[in-house]
């Protein structure tokens, strides 16, 4: 040890010390910042933004579609809380919109303003929405072998029906001459059906073969035909099926290559369909454009995602014909809402909030 | 430098029949942190999250109370830190990780944290620091039993049981501890994001653990150590803030074996460790209806052989091995990795200058075998104060869930490559009674091929990104001793900041933005004052904004805690010492989330009550 004269040396350190206090406690205040939302007259996209999963961070933003703006965080500035964890998807019912947040375990029921009318709890894991009759609709849910009925009025649940397989995905109602019904995709390796459920028994009564397997999306074209899209990851190959709901036959199918998974189905409104997918030998994301006649697979991808796109929800513009696809950056940061034209061409591409998956075109 | 015992390098001789060697310090610790039983008092009855939380600079993921718990340095990944118990690698391997809670400080003599990533002596392989595990294993002339016990209880409604015993002799060291915590982990809080005051539910924690170590000295020149750790841990994992309707648990049953030989014989040293891990999970979510099992085995071995060229230099070789399997229902997957390393070192080199470098070729079953090297260079000036200067390249293998996990996993994953440079220095002023140390580091390091999960549907890794780390990191220490009275303040700070610096997205708003949970700023300070029987302490500590998200849009708000400490320690006849110890924690009550939505303790208490008795 060598003595030293510690004197000035020891006011220099504590003043550096002090300092570097001082210095640590001036981090720059983060808060947001609210914003107006001119939505009156206006075609908007309602996009709705799961967040990272497990840290509530789920929101719904909106673009303008007259003038491409984009307004973020819109739940939660209106009604000034968190919209929840993972936002599943959206319905517009009876002039209110409905926001399925699977992770909260709640659906979220607001006017047109996105100002919450109503919260809808008691319900495990939802998923997606549909409605089947003036005040009823079903509610599907992951991890549960059942599907909700809840009551549009009093925003409640008032039943369950019994499912034979614990996750069911979307569900689509469907009214002819016979009845009402509603189709739903009971997601696992085994199913090779959708199950068809009679709205006024609340009974299932039938199912319905498809292609494949593991169904996880059904949608109806403008001929009234049902379309099923399957598949799950690599143990069922991917697959959409066309189904004729008065003959309960297979009219149309088609098989997508080995270790590709499918993500979302949607209809335009000239019927041509569009799936996005994704290539496990590549790690590639991309989507798939069936057009109305289609009979064989598309020999490429409609659009394929480039620097590691990570494309997941997918929907076009009943008016315009353009067609969104989302991209999540991984869910670590802001996604991005790419707008193509019908033929494929970028046209603008938004930054909306973490993990956007799914579209509301409303007027 | 010479190595003398397992795991402790320092400055010491031996007067053994068959060498004499003089020793110096070594560098590593100006950039290793030794806990001192000053730092380690008021933590025994805890665990390492609370040690390394209050007394160093590294940064620790909390997960909740009796709740897992993760360590970063200087910004790296919990993947990239290592834990090493008597030099064996704990990491579980499928997830890249130690739980630091299931670390109870009351077990170990010795922890120390290795801030630098500089692999000399090849002990393993990761990009960024370690922690250090280990215990004393002392040989006595004369036959001594020493056993000691804990008794505490925590305001959660939490109880800890902890007992050790230990003989002792000229050719024998054995030693028996049993650890035990269970509780409710009951606390209210204000629930910001349901706007409401809340009590934790789901929260009950159990944990087991038994720790026995016998060491063997037949000859001088022989050692030998055998090990073992058992770990039974039980917890119900509390529902996020915002998160109702959960009920999920986890179970771990692990094992740890360890067997270690040390030689040492006029200028030959070798030293040998070989360990085997098999770590059992359980993960259920009866809500989901979700149940999760997988089991890994890991077998590392360590070898190392160095020859004393002259007093002050050395050259060795160090061999690595390390084989791990994972098993889940249905499938089993594997990873083997070793390397071969080649160092030498000088401790003065050229007037007064230390070196010491390495090289190392690792080889494994996946497509890289990566080469990487390091050299350190260290001057002394006027024998307290020592500077270094040091750079070297170092890996990450990718954990078995980042190659195997279904669905998913990238079996053709890269390792994870970084570089490294620091400099830094330590610096001691004495005056009468006054001590002054200070330890100052400046760092950079770039990692390449930073391993990512991202997806959609589904979620796979990818060796996407690149992150540079750097930062400054001081640890200062004040220190006054005057007949029965001793005043100590220790003050640490860490300027960090990790980005991101390449796009792997198209319009990638991460790039040149700090990454998810590093906080760019932190500190704390510790005042110990003792004065003969009585001991107190009091602790601050500020950690600051950590984002959630990689483009800085979310974050978790930064915290200041305060903590008071007491105890008052009895020695009856020399042998006999009884403590007791009070702790007030967070008495200013911050109601704070190390994790997004998970909402910590606000002012809490505990009691604990140490007796330490010698035959």
């Amino acid at each position: 040890m060598i003595d030293m004269k510690i004197g000035k040396n020891w006011k220099v350190l504590l003043c550096l010390i002090v300092t570097s206090m001082t210095f640590c406690a001036c981090e720059k205040d983060l808060g947001d910042s609210p914003f107006e939302l001119p939505i009156s007259g206006h075609r908007k996209l309602i996009v709705g933004n799961e967040g990272s999963f497990g840290t509530n961070t789920a929101s719904v933003s909106v673009i303008d579609l007259d003038d491409n703006s984009v307004y973020n965080n819109v739940y939660q500035n209106k009604n000034g809380e968190p919209l929840g964890d993972v936002l599943q998807s959206i319905s517009k019912i009876k002039n209110q919109f409905y926001f399925v947040v699977n992770n909260s375990h709640k659906i979220i029921a607001t006017d047109t303003s996105f100002k919450k009318i109503a919260e809808l709890t008691d319900l495990i894991s939802p998923r997606y929405i549909a409605q089947v009759s003036e005040s009823r609709a079903y509610v599907s849910s992951i991890y549960q072998s059942k599907i909700y009925v809840v009551d549009l009025n009093t925003h409640s649940k008032v039943a369950e029906i019994k499912m034979q397989h614990p996750w069911t995905e979307q569900l689509f109602f469907h009214s002819d001459s016979v009845g009402d019904f509603v189709y739903v995709c009971e997601k696992d390796t085994a199913v090779n059906y959708i199950t068809k459920i009679d709205v006024s028994t609340s009974a299932v009564v039938d199912k319905i073969n498809i292609a494949g397997y593991s169904p996880s999306q059904v949608s109806q074209s403008s001929t009234g035909k049902l379309w099923v899209l399957g598949g799950n990851y690599f143990n069922k190959r991917g697959t959409l099926t066309e189904i004729n709901p008065s003959t309960l036959a297979i009219e149309r199918s088609f098989s997508f290559p080995n270790r590709y998974t499918t993500g979302q189905l949607k209809i335009g409104p000239n019927d041509d369909m569009y799936v996005t997918v994704v290539d496990y030998n590549t790690n590639e994301h991309g989507v798939y454009k069936f057009e109305k006649n289609a009979t064989s697979l598309p020999s490429n991808l409609f659009l394929k995602g480039e620097s590691n796109a990570n494309y997941y929800g997918v929907d076009v513009d009943p008016t315009t014909a353009d067609v969104y696809v989302s991209d999540t950056k991984g869910f670590t940061q802001a996604g991005s809402v790419n707008q193509y034209s019908n033929n494929g061409e970028l046209l603008k591409s938004y930054t909306v909030g973490i993990g956007p998956s799914s579209f509301y075109f409303a007027e | 430098m010479v190595v003398f015992n397992f795991s402790a390098r320092g400055q010491s001789v031996d007067t053994t029949k068959t060498a004499i060697v003089k020793s110096k310090r070594d560098d590593d610790q100006i950039t290793r942190q030794r806990f001192d039983t000053k730092q380690r008092q008021f933590m025994i009855s805890g665990d390492a999250t609370t040690l390394l939380e209050i007394n160093s600079n590294a940064y620790v993921r909390n997960y909740g109370l009796s709740n897992l718990s993760t360590l970063s340095i200087r910004g790296s990944s919990v993947a990239q830190t290592s834990v090493l118990w008597n030099d064996i690698p704990i990491q579980n391997t499928m997830l890249g990780l130690t739980d630091l809670s299931t670390v109870p400080n009351f077990f170990f003599d010795k922890m120390a944290l290795y801030s630098s990533g500089f692999n000399e002596l090849g002990k393993v392989q990761t990009v960024g620091g370690r922690l250090e595990l280990s215990n004393k294993n002392q040989f006595t002339n004369q036959k001594e039993v020493r056993v000691g016990t804990l008794l505490g209880y925590e305001s959660f409604d939490n109880a800890i049981v902890g007992l050790k015993g230990q003989f002792s002799s000229k050719k024998w060291n054995a030693q028996l501890k049993y650890y035990n915590r269970q509780g409710q982990n009951q606390y209210t809080f204000e629930n910001r994001y349901l706007k409401r005051s809340d009590t934790i539910q789901h929260s009950f924690a159990i944990q087991e653990q038994l720790l026995a170590e016998l060491a063997w000295r037949p000859i001088a020149s022989q050692q030998f150590r055998l090990s073992f750790w058992k770990i039974k841990n039980f917890r119900e994992i509390a529902p996020l803030a915002y998160g109702d309707n959960e009920e999920r648990a986890e179970r771990n049953s692990i094992s740890r074996f360890g067997l270690q030989h040390r030689y040492l014989k006029n200028k030959f040293c070798w030293k040998t460790s070989i360990g085997l891990t098999t770590d059992s999970f359980f993960y259920e979510d009866q809500q989901a209806l979700l149940q999760y099992e997988a089991r890994v085995t890991n077998l590392p071995i360590n070898t190392n052989a160095k020859y004393y060229l002259t007093k002050k230099s050395e050259l060795g070789v160090a061999f690595g091995q390390q084989t791990s399997t994972l098993n889940r229902v249905g499938t089993d997957s594997d990873q083997s990795q070793g390397s071969a390393q080649l160092y030498y070192n000088h401790s003065d080199l050229w007037k007064g200058l230390g070196v010491n470098t390495f090289v190392q070729q690792a080889y494994t079953d996946r497509i890289d075998n990566p080469f990487t090297y390091g050299i350190k260079l260290a001057k002394s000036i006027k024998t307290d104060h020592r500077f270094y200067v040091s750079f070297n390249t170092n890996y990450r293998l990718p954990t078995l869930n980042e190659l195997f996990y279904f669905p998913g996993g990238n079996e053709n994953l890269l390792p994870e490559k970084s570089r490294d440079f620091e400099l830094g220095g330590q610096t001691v002023f004495t005056k009468n009674k006054w001590q002054f140390k200070n330890k100052l580091s400046v760092y950079s390091r770039w990692v390449d091929d930073w391993i990512i999960w991202t997806g959609a549907a589904i979620f796979f890794p990818d060796n996407i990104a690149e992150v540079w780390s750097r930062g400054f990191e001081n640890q200062s220490s004040i220190t006054y001793k005057k007949n029965m009275l001793q005043i100590r303040n220790d003050f640490f700070i860490h300027l960090n900041r990790s980005t991101s610096q390449r796009a792997y997205f198209k319009n990638d708003n991460s790039v040149g933005k700090q990454i998810p949970y590093v906080p760019r700023t932190s500190w704390r300070n510790n005042l110990y004052v003792a004065y003969k029987k009585i001991s107190t302490q009091i602790n601050l500590s500020y950690t600051g904004y950590r984002f959630v998200t990689s483009d800085e849009s979310k974050f978790v708000n930064p915290y200041t805690l305060v903590n008071l400490y007491a105890s008052y320690k009895v020695t009856i006849g020399k042998k006999w010492t009884t403590e007791c110890q009070v702790r007030a924690n967070n008495i200013l009550n911050e109601q704070y989330e190390s994790v997004r939505g998970r909402i910590m303790p606000g002012r809490n208490w505990a009691i604990a009550l140490l007796t330490d008795l010698r035959f």
